[in-house]
């Protein structure tokens, strides 16, 4: 018996919802970009899953996966020199504090 | 794929990605994301993916080295003293969560011939194509999801403008009476020193 497409596809749908968790009960700018990075991590689970078609894998899917990959290290990259950057400055991490810079 | 190296693979992806949302420490929280990347590597490896494995495994490298060198030493745990160990909207997170799941889910796993425009195989990029009318059934749900989460939060906000506004004016109140508490003691006490100065002339 092997897993199909569709078993990666319902694997990628729990992790996306687990990060959308995070993102929303998270306080920390560190807490928010591990959230968006668990998020990021669902497609590139269906996308391996969707290289499995067929007979074998195949290469469409698998590219996918890699621009997947190459957003989610981007997105770190970023996240973190701009969480970085406002823990510096506003000498806090909590979005909660960040809030009310505003004021 | 063997469907029971699958089923273990994703009871530890579950688990890592649980772990990465929810531990309160952010460096144990950042040790299981790096993990996640970790088996979600492994996982395309034994899909035959071995290029998504290449490119995965220095991104939580370099992920694991981010995390130790900057993470925040001072605060380590994302959740203050005394705070309940469930956040105070974990409710709305697990909603839009579940919600916004279930319709990758929907998306991704209908793999039927009528989700697909034309003769050609099912494939990620015709799940969201135009014309047809689960997607576009599927969109209008996502839409609306999508907007009824930005007003849960609105409204979230808004509360607590109110809930600031409140604390506001009740510290107000606070200082006048206070204020009001002192004002009068001061004329207590200049009334007793006043009578007591004058039964002493």
């Amino acid at each position: 018996m092997t897993a199909g497409p569709g078993a990666y596809a319902a694997l990628s749908g729990v992790v996306f919802a687990l990060g959308v968790f995070g993102l929303v009960t998270r306080s920390s700018t560190w807490g928010v970009l591990m959230a968006i990075v668990v998020m990021l991590s669902a497609p590139v689970i269906a996308l391996v899953g969707f290289s499995q078609g067929g007979t074998g894998p195949t290469a469409t899917g698998g590219a996918l996966a890699l621009f997947a990959v190459f957003a989610i290290v981007a997105v770190v990259a970023t996240g973190a020199g701009l969480a970085l950057l406002v823990q510096r400055r506003a000498g806090s991490s909590d979005v909660d504090d960040l809030m009310e810079l505003e004021d | 794929m063997n469907a029971i190296v699958f089923s273990i693979l994703a009871v530890v992806i579950v688990v890592l990605a649980l772990a990465a949302v929810g531990l309160p420490r952010l460096r144990e929280a950042g040790a299981a994301l790096v993990l996640l990347l970790v088996v979600i590597a492994i996982l395309a490896a034994a899909s035959g993916q071995y290029l998504v494995t290449i490119a995965l495994l220095p991104a939580a490298g370099g992920g694991a080295v981010v995390g130790r060198t900057v993470m925040p030493l001072g605060r380590r745990s994302d959740r203050p003293r005394g705070e309940p160990v469930l956040p105070r909207r974990w409710w709305l997170g697990a909603a839009v969560g579940a919600g916004l799941g279930v319709l990758v889910v929907v998306v991704l796993a209908l793999s039927g011939g009528d989700f697909v425009s034309g003769s050609g195989a099912p494939s990620p990029a015709t799940a969201l194509g135009a014309g047809e009318p689960n997607a576009l059934v599927i969109a209008v749900v996502l839409a609306a999801i999508g907007i009824g989460a930005g007003l849960l939060l609105g409204r979230t906000s808004h509360d607590e403008h109110e809930q600031e506004a409140r604390t506001e004016a009740r510290r107000t109140r606070d200082e006048r009476m206070r204020a009001r508490r002192e004002a009068r003691e001061a004329a207590k006490r200049a009334r007793r020193e006043a009578s007591t100065a004058g039964g002493g002339g």
